[in-house]
């Protein structure tokens, strides 16, 4: 547990540079916006969309961060179980740490009196504080653990597993286009249909809630993928 | 103190068996010279040990417990590996802060004053140092680790003869002072031959010898004279290399000497030499 612990902390200390460098671009965004705003007002220029600039950091963390800090511990006595908790817990909490962050963000330009065009406040109206860092928690948690996956997965694959795994999407997209034709649209229907029960968008007010929750179980998913893609995880140079 | 077993471990890489059948037992506060040529599986022994691979099949052990995901015997270990695990932005006093969390026994003062001998900057970035200061910075976090074993794979990698030298003298004080195990994976015999009690000598994977040095010294000599007698003292001796000039013959003998091969020099007027560990360790190798 100590050592777990400690790794977590080792995580953590790694994303900072990463998070200051995030917190610099949303910076400079709502510094352009304000001067644009002010030199030109009444234009309608939006503020750029810095909830969808930390959706693709986040991701990058995942992808790029997994390995380094991988090596690291593995060189400093921590099993790959420890590792791999160390992760979750640390991955966590740089979630739930940008979710408030980029709240206040958001309410922060609002109240600056920008038009913001952001992707929360797009989807889900009426929301409040606790509602959106909920669903922020959820979308920074999938995408930072899909990062992480997609990083072990290329980890463990050998060059030719590794060409496989990057024609896959190509290779599915065109295989449920087909699949989709061949049942007269009904397969793309029904995951229109089971994306907007998972994201809360079923009933007559937009639900984060259920949207947060729905990608917070994807997460465990992908989650248990990572753990059976880590354990058996060597050095490889 | 601690007892490392390796039991029949065997290690393969595709179609390449880099380890086979391997079985030795590292005692407590010894120092050990793992020998070998290059790609013989010295690094592929030391990061199984470490967690780091998996073996195939067999066990390793350290004071009875597996190593393999196993926190609490790792945390008995540090490996001075050769790559670079660090990440591009840390620097020298972040890489040390980071080893004290990671080994509760860790001598964070030792370590800067090992820094300060050895004239290394810990404001510096690790990606920035030189192959022999990263060598050296890898060599203070071992020697202040704490550990009870500490694994040098190509600890003097890089270094210029002044540091060399305040190593070999870093590593005996800190052994007299704190008695733990030590392996070191070295190809400068010569060098660290005073240092080592035991050596290991694996050749292409497999464990050729597993002796204190002291009787490896004794079981390497030369024999040399007239090639006819010679070959008549070697004949069914274990010989690890041979040599001939005309009528004059070199031959080093590798086996234990008793009474009668005494008298059997002397009868057939050889010469007898003893045998430098490097040059005993390239013939053992090479045979």
């Amino acid at each position: 547990m100590n050592n777990i612990l400690t790794a977590t902390k080792y995580q953590l200390w790694t994303f900072k540079y990463q998070s200051l460098l995030c917190l610099s671009i949303i910076a400079v965004n709502i510094l352009i916006s304000v001067t644009v705003t002010y030199l030109f007002p009444g234009s309608g220029i939006s503020a750029g969309s810095s909830d969808l600039v930390t959706f693709i950091w986040i991701f990058f963390v995942g992808l790029l961060a997994s390995t380094p800090s991988f090596k690291f511990m593995l060189g400093n006595a921590v099993s790959r179980k420890s590792i791999f908790w160390a992760n979750i817990f640390s991955m966590a909490i740089l979630s739930v740490a940008w979710a408030v962050t980029i709240t206040l963000v958001l309410s922060f330009i609002s109240k600056l009196g920008i038009k913001i065009l952001a992707l929360y406040p797009l989807l889900y109206k009426n929301s409040n504080f606790v509602s959106s860092v909920v669903w922020f928690i959820g979308v920074f948690y999938l995408l930072i653990v899909i990062g992480w996956l997609i990083n072990m997965a290329y980890y463990r694959s050998s060059k030719r597993m590794a060409y496989a795994i990057s024609f896959a999407p190509f290779i599915l997209s065109g295989l449920l286009t087909i699949i989709n034709q061949s049942t007269h649209g009904k397969l793309f229907e029904s995951i229109i249909g089971f994306l907007v029960t998972a994201l809360g968008f079923s009933g007559t007010i937009p639900n984060p809630y259920i949207g947060s929750f729905s990608m917070l179980l994807f997460a465990g998913i992908i989650c248990a993928f990572n753990y059976l893609l880590i354990r058996k995880a060597q050095i490889k140079d | 103190m601690s007892i490392i077993e390796i039991k029949n471990v065997s290690k393969n890489f595709n179609n390449t068996n880099a380890l086979k059948n391997i079985s030795l037992t590292l005692e407590p506060n010894k120092i050990y010279g793992l020998l070998g040529r290059n790609g013989a599986g010295k690094t592929t022994l030391l990061n199984i040990i470490t967690n780091k691979l998996f073996a195939n099949s067999g066990e390793i052990l350290i004071d009875g417990e597996t190593v393999v995901e196993n926190d609490n015997a790792q945390v008995k270990i540090f490996h001075v590996a050769q790559k670079n695990i660090y990440t591009v932005n840390m620097k020298v006093k972040e890489g040390i802060k980071w080893t004290q969390e990671f080994y509760p026994n860790f001598n964070k003062n030792y370590a800067y004053e090992l820094a300060a001998k050895f004239k290394l900057h810990t404001d510096k970035k690790i990606k920035d140092l030189s192959t022999g200061y990263y060598s050296i910075f890898t060599l203070i976090l071992g020697l202040a680790s704490g550990a009870s074993v500490i694994l040098f794979d190509e600890p003097i990698l890089g270094l210029d003869a002044n540091n060399r030298e305040l190593f070999y003298r870093e590593l005996i004080t800190n052994y007299s002072e704190q008695p733990k195990t030590i392996v070191i994976s070295t190809h400068l015999i010569d060098e660290i031959a005073d240092v080592l009690e035991e050596i290991i000598i694996i050749k292409k994977g497999e464990l050729v010898l597993a002796q204190p040095v002291d009787k490896v010294m004794l079981m390497g000599y030369t024999v040399s004279g007239d090639c006819t007698n010679v070959e008549k003292y070697t004949l069914g001796k274990n010989i690890i290399r041979e040599e001939t000039m005309g009528r004059l013959k070199t031959t080093t003998i590798f086996e234990n000497r008793d009474r009668n091969d005494k008298e059997q020099i002397k009868e057939l007027d050889l010469e007898i030499t003893p045998v430098k560990l490097q040059d005993l360790i390239i013939s053992l190798t090479n045979s």
